[in-house]
């Protein structure tokens, strides 16, 4: 039953999405793409781009971005709120933890491991994403390379490294740029 | 984002003190998830207690939860367009810089003289994910099981 196999899909993830922000990605990846075949990895693509340029957590985002996808306005909240338990019921032994002892020390170690292992998953994660930009679901070979789009983001990469821009401009640019670059294709045809 | 929680409670509504910020973003930072909603759930344990926790973790999530709801129901519609299309493949290609960069950001602390066990996680993390498939939750709970003996270890040492 899908909002079943949503809620306990969301609530693991919400269990483990431990450093923040992108965090989420290789687990949501995992679990809607891998597992349940609920996005294919050019929606995964799709819904990362959508989840940046909107307000709001990326983790809340693609929860009801996927649950309204798989089941509609229910879903939608039914894998937003499933999310929200495991962080909500941990931040709550933490907070009380934290004010009868003071710190948080086995979980603060804990954490100095869960951060950079973080790091490494997200990095996968991003790859993914490249891969699937460049060789749009495609085989990896040079033939079907999609040169626009690697000359773009070695471009937004120096520009981002560079000069800080905000995340939000950045996308919305590259978006523009390849408005732009089909229009001319079509001129040119 | 933490400057923005500053102005307006601590500043504005002076319902906390600047301490009481920190120590609740250190502790949002502590758990999983989103740590916006976190730090919501902190702030209204402190203010109201278990229900007051409930609304702000409500209230902080339901206007993003709405609002992609909606974007996932337009982005079905207009998706198969020439024109949206055109503007994916050029976004996507931002997004994957911006991961890109956010991870040589984040990668970058670890890849100091002093954190090399750390790195040695982050590096174990992508090959065993990449290379050799292996199911993200095991990953992330062995990465949590090293720290914990990492910490046990060095505490041991500092004992003796």
């Amino acid at each position: 039953m899908i909002y079943l196999d949503l809620t306990l899909s969301f609530l693991l993830i919400g269990t483990l999405a431990f450093g923040g922000g992108y965090a989420v990605l290789p687990l949501i990846q995992q679990q809607c793409v891998e597992k349940y075949h609920w996005l294919t990895m050019g929606e995964f693509s799709d819904l990362l781009t959508l989840s940046q340029i909107t307000p709001g957590p990326i983790a809340i985002n693609s929860a009801s971005f996927v649950g309204m996808k798989v089941a509609g306005i229910p879903g939608a909240f039914i894998a937003s709120l499933a999310f929200m338990i495991p962080p909500f019921l941990i931040v709550s032994l933490l907070y009380f933890v934290y004010r009868r002892y003071g710190k948080l020390g086995p979980v603060q170690d804990a954490l100095s491991g869960l951060k950079p292992g973080t790091v490494g998953l997200i990095a996968v994660a991003g790859l993914s994403v490249i891969i699937d930009t460049v060789w749009r679901g495609g085989a990896v070979v040079l033939a079907s390379t999609d040169i626009f789009s690697v000359l773009l983001i070695v471009a937004a990469f120096i520009v981002l490294r560079k000069w800080k821009p905000g995340v939000i401009t950045t996308i919305l640019a590259c978006g523009v740029l390849g408005v732009l670059w089909e229009l001319i294709g079509s001129l040119a045809h | 984002m933490i400057p923005m929680l500053k102005e307006r409670f601590v500043e504005k509504l002076g319902w906390l003190n600047e301490d009481e910020l920190v120590e609740m973003t250190a502790i949002g930072q502590s758990a999983p998830g989103a740590m916006i909603l976190n730090i919501g759930v902190l702030i209204g344990y402190r203010l109201l207690g278990f229900w007051g926790a409930v609304s702000a973790l409500l209230g902080t999530a339901l206007p993003a939860i709405v609002l992609l709801a909606a974007t996932a129901y337009f982005y079905e519609l207009i998706r198969g367009s020439h024109y949206v299309s055109a503007a994916f493949r050029g976004m996507n290609a931002g997004v994957a810089a911006v991961i890109a960069d956010t991870v040589v950001g984040m990668a970058a602390p670890y890849l100091k003289k002093e954190g090399v066990l750390y790195a040695l996680i982050m590096a174990g993390a992508f090959i065993a994910a990449f290379f050799f498939n292996v199911n993200v939750a095991f990953v992330i709970i062995a990465c949590g099981i090293v720290g914990v003996v990492i910490g046990l270890l060095r505490g041991r040492r500092k004992r003796v």
